[in-house]
């Protein structure tokens, strides 16, 4: 079964991601980056409020100009808590300042919950 | 040549009969023995590995010195995988299947090793270069490269006049996928190779700046390292279809595309494997993140010229060769379920292959690379492995780090509660990621004080040594060397010590909620100064 949650309230610097419920026996949580256009040598990494990082969007050979992709990042159960899950996204690159991204770098943020009942 | 072993030589006839059996059809067996595979890939930090690289230098040596319009150049090879890899969809594994066991087959041919494979890099049990791969040729940043890529002059110079007599020879539906990919005229693609202006877009590497990682400076960064992590790698292995492109989560495959050089109509989606441990390795050793472009070799479609590209992604291959057992034994598909996608994905066209001959294979489609049975390997067990014996869990649930719990101290002992499904977790599924006890203690002073303690878990009072096969015994902390007079050296250290699954305290564990472990840390040799600790914690690593 998949259900998904999309960003339920943002402030500039973390987006909060709600499960839809409790992760039950045999499911998994993770989160969907939906990457616009970012600069090549521009990474979009994803930590959780703790400062765990949880994993690194880095295009390999991206097309100039287009949407770099989607990508999804699997969440490690110990972080969330309460049901939800705070995360920073942070653009980087060599010798520049960490960066929230524009909407157009990251088009989107969504948890998912899968069951794997197969 | 190797002897023994297993290969599963799955095929399409092989998934309809067991796709017919998870109908409810007769049963049948799925994974029967057969012949053992030719070749293994080995892990390139085993013995047999290493020896598979010095073949494999060897036969690089023969390639570079081969002319510009040899099909097995060097770089002839690298120009392959600019032209026509597919990354971002689903044609991605079997493309990349193709092109590593051709290359392999023209190692076997150059290097006169009949036993040669491709070793593999585990990248996730060794986040760094491997050892072997910054000696001479086997990394690009050897003089033997400086004649042909010192600058883009020369590059050009050595290779570009060969290429545009190649790209003339092309077949009409050669030049149709090449168009498809954004390459109508050589100079469109050469643009891709020299940057254009943009370093950003270079897949030219000079010598000295085609690797990143150097022999003083070769271990993965610590972001690279999270998604290289178990844990992506089981996510990865985690989803049950071949493609499933309503649930990216269920999906093994990235995104299906109308062909392997064309991009979605949409955004790309990257299954994990592919957007996360590939990328960011492929990116990261060409110092992608390190520095400012342009970049080494492995940033861009170039990235063949440096040799660790194929044991990187000899590695992907190993990936989804697990995964294709692991669905086999689930009795799940492990390739297109509907007809007509299944027809779309095995027909699609791969133009540009060269064989261990040195010959153009001519015109072949996908369906030839699903099976290892063409290219006839295996491979040595590595990360992930797991996957294939495990029961039909979530491994990944399974195996989600647990928030360290923290015990009660006093004096040697411990007490840690472990909550009832930490442990049934810890005993039931085949964890990658054994339940951990960590211990602190404060090294003992003076130089007859023990340097070996015995970690005890539930052992009874007055038992105060141990063998090795004692059903208490969990494992053995040891300080290195004496202490260093007239140093100030740390006095506390921590050690992780796994829970092996045969401890007694496992084995009834009863239909209580939790289960308190007496932890208790002992002189190995049963006398000497008693530990002190400082902290003791249950958790995984």
């Amino acid at each position: 079964m998949l259900m998904a949650s999309s960003v339920a309230a943002a402030s500039a610097q973390a987006l909060i991601l709600v499960l839809p419920h409790p992760i039950r026996a045999g499911e998994t949580a993770w989160i969907e980056v939906r990457v616009g256009s970012i600069r090549r040598g521009e990474e979009i990494e994803v930590e959780s409020e703790a400062g765990k990082e949880l994993g690194v969007v880095s295009p390999f050979a991206a097309r100039s100009g287009h949407e770099a992709g989607i990508f999804l990042m699997p969440l490690p159960r110990d972080a969330i808590r309460d049901g939800r899950i705070a995360v920073r996204l942070t653009v980087t690159k060599h010798n520049g300042s960490p960066r929230t991204p524009t909407p157009r770098e990251v088009r989107g943020v969504k948890l998912v919950v899968i069951g794997v009942s197969r | 040549m190797r002897k023994g072993g297993f290969r599963s030589a799955y095929s399409r006839r092989d998934f309809l009969v067991s796709t017919a059996a998870v109908a409810g059809a007769t049963a049948v067996p799925s994974g029967s023995a057969q012949a053992a595979a030719k070749y293994r890939r080995y892990n390139v930090t085993s013995p047999s590995g290493q020896r598979m690289l010095a073949s494999y230098a060897k036969a690089i040596q023969v390639m570079l010195k081969l002319p510009a319009d040899h099909p097995q150049n060097w770089f002839r090879n690298a120009f392959t995988h600019l032209m026509d890899c597919p990354h971002g969809n689903w044609w991605f594994y079997v493309w990349h299947r193709g092109y590593l066991g051709y290359f392999e087959r023209t190692i076997r041919t150059l290097s006169g090793d009949p036993s040669f494979a491709m070793p593999y890099w585990d990248w996730t049990a060794l986040p760094q270069i491997p050892d072997g791969m910054f000696n001479g040729v086997l990394t690009p940043v050897d003089q033997a490269y400086a004649p042909y890529t010192a600058s883009i002059g020369a590059f050009t110079a050595f290779i570009k006049p060969a290429l545009t007599k190649h790209w003339n020879g092309l077949s009409a539906a050669q030049r149709h996928q090449l168009d498809l990919r954004g390459y109508d005229t050589i100079e469109k693609m050469w643009n891709d190779v020299t940057g254009n202006g943009d370093p950003t877009n270079q897949a030219f590497s000079v010598t000295s700046n085609a690797r990143y990682l150097s022999r003083s400076n070769p271990k993965l960064d610590d972001k690279t390292r999270v998604n290289v992590t178990m844990f992506y790698l089981l996510a990865g292995l985690l989803p049950t279809d071949f493609y499933n492109g309503a649930a990216l989560e269920l999906s093994f495959n990235s995104s299906k595309t109308s062909s392997h050089n064309t991009p979605p109509p949409g955004p790309t989606a990257f299954s994990t494997l592919e957007g996360f441990p590939h990328n960011k390795v492929h990116n990261y050793i060409g110092g992608y993140g390190a520095h400012d472009a342009p970049w080494g070799n492995m940033t861009n479609n170039l990235s063949p010229v440096d040799p660790v590209f194929f044991l990187h992604h000899s590695n992907m291959d190993r990936l989804w060769d697990i995964w294709t057992r692991k669905q086999i034994r689930l009795r799940l598909p492990y390739l297109p379920v509907k007809a007509d996608e299944w027809k779309t994905y095995s027909d699609e066209p791969f133009l540009f292959y060269v064989d261990g001959n040195g010959q153009y294979v001519g015109p072949t489609t996908a369906g030839k690379y699903v099976n290892t049975a063409l290219f006839d390997y295996d491979y040595e067990p590595g990360s992930g492995e797991v996957v294939v014996g495990a029961p039909r869990t979530n491994l990944l649930a399974a195996t989600g780090a647990t928030r360290p719990i923290a015990g009660t101290v006093k004096g040697d002992t411990a007490t840690v509660t472990v909550p009832r499904p930490t442990l049934q977790r810890h005993l039931g599924a085949t964890l990658t990621r054994p339940l951990t006890v960590d211990i602190t203690l404060t090294r003992p002073n003076g130089p007859s004080a023990p340097r070996e303690f015995d970690v005890l878990v539930d052992a009874p009072p007055g038992v105060t040594h141990v063998n090795a096969d004692s059903p208490y015994y969990a494992g053995t902390i040891a300080f290195f060397g004496a202490p260093m007079h007239g140093m100030d050296m740390a006095a506390d250290a921590t050690f992780a010590v796994p829970l092996r699954r045969t401890l007694r305290a496992f084995t009834a564990l009863g239909a209580a909620s939790s289960t308190t472990l007496t932890i208790r840390v002992v002189p190995s040799q049963g006398r000497g100064e008693p530990a002190v600790l400082k902290a003791v914690s249950v958790g995984t690593v």
